[in-house]
């Protein structure tokens, strides 16, 4: 099963990036998240994969949609034609060196894990409040480089 | 001790690194500026698989909080960007990356 969805999952990633029409490689990015999302659930990450389903799947792919709609036809540009059997072999020739390497990382030792389980309510509210913060500050700063970008009209604004 | 954490999924491993190069291979080989931003997405979306697989043995609740602050961070990279796609369109009618060379300082 789980091979299954990594299987899918980098089909979709590869139908995302090679297939020309751009609505159908965002249809195929967004497959791709669904299936991250159930890999989520499968790894017993049930927090995680609600927020790529319903953000990352819903709310990404509504902003990507919605900007090649409005770019209309002119979203399609012909790209070059690089082989992509350079990157093949790069990619099995990297995994070749350093993946043995990331398998043989010394253990980790249990005195370092949580001797309970928490929460993630209390992981997020207490222990890492500053990852709030943060995510609070990115907000803001998205939403008002869109005002400025999008709407905004500079010195030399038409 | 337990069980490292990666040796549970070298599949998961494998999975991790093909994304890093199909999301590499977009940014480096296209030049529509929608591309780059989907290249950017699926690395971010091998890193998120990465943390999620690499803390399941020891079933780390921080590894999901810090997933959920990638996430969030992903999807202000992502309206922040089409947002300049958008503004790159409407200033040259055009979002492929090279008629922006003449930009440069």
């Amino acid at each position: 099963m789980d091979i299954v969805l990594l299987l899918g999952l980098i089909m979709c990633v590869g139908g995302a990036v090679l297939i020309r029409d751009m609505l159908k490689a965002a249809i195929s990015l967004l497959i791709s998240s669904i299936i991250l999302g159930v890999i989520f659930f499968t790894l017993h990450a049930g927090y995680a994969g609600v927020f790529e389903i319903s953000v990352v799947a819903g709310l990404i792919m509504v902003l990507f949609i919605m900007t090649i709609s409005l770019l209309g036809e002119n979203v399609d540009i012909k790209e070059p034609a690089i082989p992509l059997a350079v990157f093949i072999v790069l990619f099995f020739g990297f995994s070749a060196i350093i993946i043995p390497k990331i398998l043989c990382l010394p253990q980790v030792p249990d005195k370092l894990l949580p001797v309970e389980p928490l929460k993630i309510g209390e992981v997020l509210w207490i222990h890492r409040t500053f990852d709030i913060i943060g995510q609070i500050a990115a907000i803001f700063a998205g939403v008002f480089v869109l005002f400025a970008v999008v709407n905004g009209r500079g010195k030399h604004g038409k | 001790m337990v069980n490292n954490a990666l040796h549970y999924g070298w599949m998961y491993t494998y999975t991790v690194f093909a994304m890093l190069f199909i999301g590499f291979y977009c940014i480096f080989t296209r030049r529509s500026m929608i591309r780059l931003l989907i290249g950017i997405e699926i690395i971010s979306k091998a890193i998120c698989l990465f943390i999620i697989s690499g803390s399941y043995p020891t079933n780390i609740i921080t590894a999901q909080a810090l997933v959920i602050t990638v996430i969030v961070i992903e999807v202000c990279v992502m309206a922040v960007g089409l947002g300049l796609v958008i503004r790159a369109y409407r200033h040259s009618k055009s979002i492929d990356i090279r008629d922006f060379s003449n930009l440069k300082g």
